[in-house]
């Protein structure tokens, strides 16, 4: 397992260079001009925007250019933000803020995507397996941005109705709450359930249509009828023998999916006026602000691909066998 | 009628195509027995139904309507009533007119994107599949470094080069399908390392046919069906991923319009006029449905004996 490990963790690191290498190129090249900014405000001269193209070392070749942001990226610093801020403490804060949010709606999507799938194999074609399944599809055809705008509107008419404010649809905690620690975990999971609720809700269609198919497949399997034949009861058959082989690809797409779950974030924390990753990358586009896009996509590639690693080794250590390679 | 009844018995039939005599009968009953198998299946086949009137109504509706999408009505804000079965807007616009132009530039951009990648995925997977070695190293660790980039930022990241630019609607199309052929690239890689080892290719092989021909005459044909499904429901992810970016403000640029730009504008005034919110977000969502649905048909229906579920 050792070996396996050091193996695949070798491999990510040419990949991760890879991917951020392509990242960069598309951003310098396609990005839009981080100067716009500069160059519509009025009473700025030629001279300091040239000063802040030098600083943003835009004059030089692209090449060049990654090379001087991947060796600066990998002693930490990921230089300033338009706005002179530097970019790294305010990543690590928004990072903070859309992890509180992502694992929170992954843990539960996880849980109830492995019970309903596991319940629609194990009554096929039952009512609940079909209502299971045309709810599957409903959420999976369904918009991140519609499904988390609806949910903001029923909020507040709720809220309206009772009169009683018991959805909070802005931000992700109450500024300035004070009152202590209790409280302001108690405000922020206030915060946390609509939005939650979004990515559950669209992430849980997939990952129970996949645990359903995987769970069929094992119930077939051979080893379940010994099992049965042998006279283990149902209940050890379907916890012990089948449900623990069912999740291991379940366990693996989660983590592949990550990628999609972040960019369902980004579109949920914006409806939702969280401020957030999501927040800071629509903000930073809009601006133009290079530094900042470069390391968000950066962070992003890390995570996706530290989640690809974690699913490989995951993998690994549950089926043993794949571990050839 | 008369014709049929005096044609006389064993009459010569009329010359077979050379297409029809290397495939002719083999092929017609395979798509027809996909045909019945998709017919039993009656949610996709209801679903089919919805998503032709739906389309149709996209590409055609607003010459059938009573108003044009920028006709400015006398009536301001009023809610769904049988003069604007969608309501209208606060200048009067028809709501409806409006879903139906929008729709078919969300549309337009999804078919372009379903296109564009299918044929991108569909050649590097051929070309991969067919020449092994060091050309399927090459382009499959491509496709992996594509399956890790975050592709929804990253499509943020490079439309918003092209925010704001009316017209940017072909634009946009080329940069979602940039980022939607990688699954298909390894499905049909998949398809054709298997079928290439196959007796028949070996048979052609041996009767001097070139590697061109193998491909697409023996190759391409018998994997249609997965491309076909993977086309399909391409397109369901595809008015998704558009819509989402004009949501945001990335997608399509004002004059033109798209779902997404639609949704975007009526969530503000979801509470006092929640039909210019709810009207687009429908059409929406019934589209991006029934696609899918029509695609899991399709599946069924093209491979019965699997049992692998939408990933």
């Amino acid at each position: 397992m050792l070996a396996f490990t050091l193996r695949r963790l070798a491999v990510s690191i040419p990949v991760v260079i890879a991917s951020s290498f392509i990242v960069f190129v598309l951003v310098a090249t396609a990005g839009g001009d981080p100067l716009a900014d500069l160059r519509l405000r009025p009473g700025i001269s030629e001279g300091t925007i040239e000063l802040r193209r030098k600083q943003l070392h835009l004059d030089e070749p692209v090449l060049q250019r990654y090379g001087n942001w991947a060796t600066a990226a990998i002693t930490g610093d990921l230089g300033k933000a338009n706005g002179g801020e530097e970019v790294r403490p305010l990543l690590v804060r928004r990072l903070g803020v859309t992890l509180r949010l992502v694992v929170f709606a992954t843990i539960i999507a996880v849980i109830l995507a492995v019970f309903i799938g596991s319940m629609g194999a194990v009554k096929q074609y039952s009512k609940f397996d079909y209502t299971a399944t045309f709810f599957a599809f409903v959420f999976f055809s369904m918009p991140v941005f519609w499904l988390a705008a609806i949910l903001r509107d029923v909020g507040i008419r709720i809220n309206t109705r009772i009169d009683r404010h018991i959805f909070f649809v802005v931000g992700e905690q109450t500024p300035g709450l004070g009152g202590g620690f209790l409280n302001v975990q108690a405000d922020r999971l206030g915060h946390l359930i609509l939005p939650s609720v979004t990515l559950i809700l669209i992430s849980m269609a997939s990952w129970s249509r996949f645990q359903r198919g995987s769970m069929l497949e094992v119930l077939n399997a051979d080893y379940i009828r010994t099992a049965r034949a042998k006279g283990v009861s149902a209940r050890r058959v379907l916890f012990r023998h089948a449900l623990r082989n069912a999740l291991i690809p379940v366990v693996t797409i989660v983590a592949i999916d990550f990628a999609t779950i972040l960019g369902g974030a980004v579109i949920t924390e914006t409806v939702f006026g969280w401020t957030g990753m999501g927040r800071l990358l629509v903000d930073g586009l809009k601006a133009s602000d290079v530094n900042v896009i470069q390391a968000w996509l950066l962070v992003a590639a890390v995570l996706v691909i530290s989640f690809n690693l974690a699913a490989d080794l995951l993998y690994g250590y549950l089926d043993p066998r794949t571990r050839t390679t | 009628m008369a014709d049929l009844a005096h044609s006389p018995v064993g009459a010569p039939k009329p010359a077979a195509t050379d297409e029809m005599v290397e495939f002719g009968v083999a092929a017609t009953s395979q798509w027809r027995r996909v045909l019945r198998r998709f017919l039993r299946h009656k949610l996709a086949v209801c679903s089919l139904v919805v998503l032709v009137i739906l389309v149709l109504a996209s590409f055609l509706g607003g010459s059938l309507i009573a108003y044009r999408y920028d006709e400015l009505t006398k009536d301001f804000s009023s809610a769904p009533s049988l003069r604007h079965w969608f309501g209208t807007d606060t200048i009067g616009h028809d709501t409806f007119a409006q879903v139906l132009r929008g729709a078919r530039r969300s549309l337009i951009v999804a078919l372009l994107v379903a296109v564009l990648s299918t044929s991108v995925g569909a050649l590097i997977g051929v070309l991969a599949g067919y020449y092994r070695g060091i050309v399927d190293l090459a382009l499959m660790r491509l496709t992996d470094l594509f399956l890790t980039i975050p592709s929804f930022v990253v499509l943020l990241v490079v439309s918003a080069r092209y925010r704001g630019e009316s017209g940017n609607w072909l634009a946009l199309s080329l940069v979602i399908a940039g980022f939607f052929w990688m699954q298909l690239a390894r499905v049909v890689r998949g398809i054709f390392l298997s079928l290439r080892e196959r007796e028949f290719v070996e048979a052609a092989r041996a009767l001097g046919a070139t590697d061109r021909r193998i491909i697409l005459r023996h190759l391409l044909p018998n994997s249609l069906g997965p491309i076909i499904v993977n086309a399909t429901l391409l397109v369901g992810a595809a008015i998704v991923t558009e819509t989402a970016l004009s949501f945001l403000g990335f997608g399509i640029a004002p004059p033109d319009t798209s779902l997404g730009r639609l949704v975007a504008e009526g969530a503000v005034a979801s509470r006092t006029r929640w039909w210019l919110f709810y009207m687009p977000g429908l059409y929406l969502v019934l589209i991006s449905l029934c696609i899918n649905f029509v695609g899991d048909g399709l599946r069924d229906a093209i491979d019965p004996q699997q049992n692998r579920v939408r990933a």
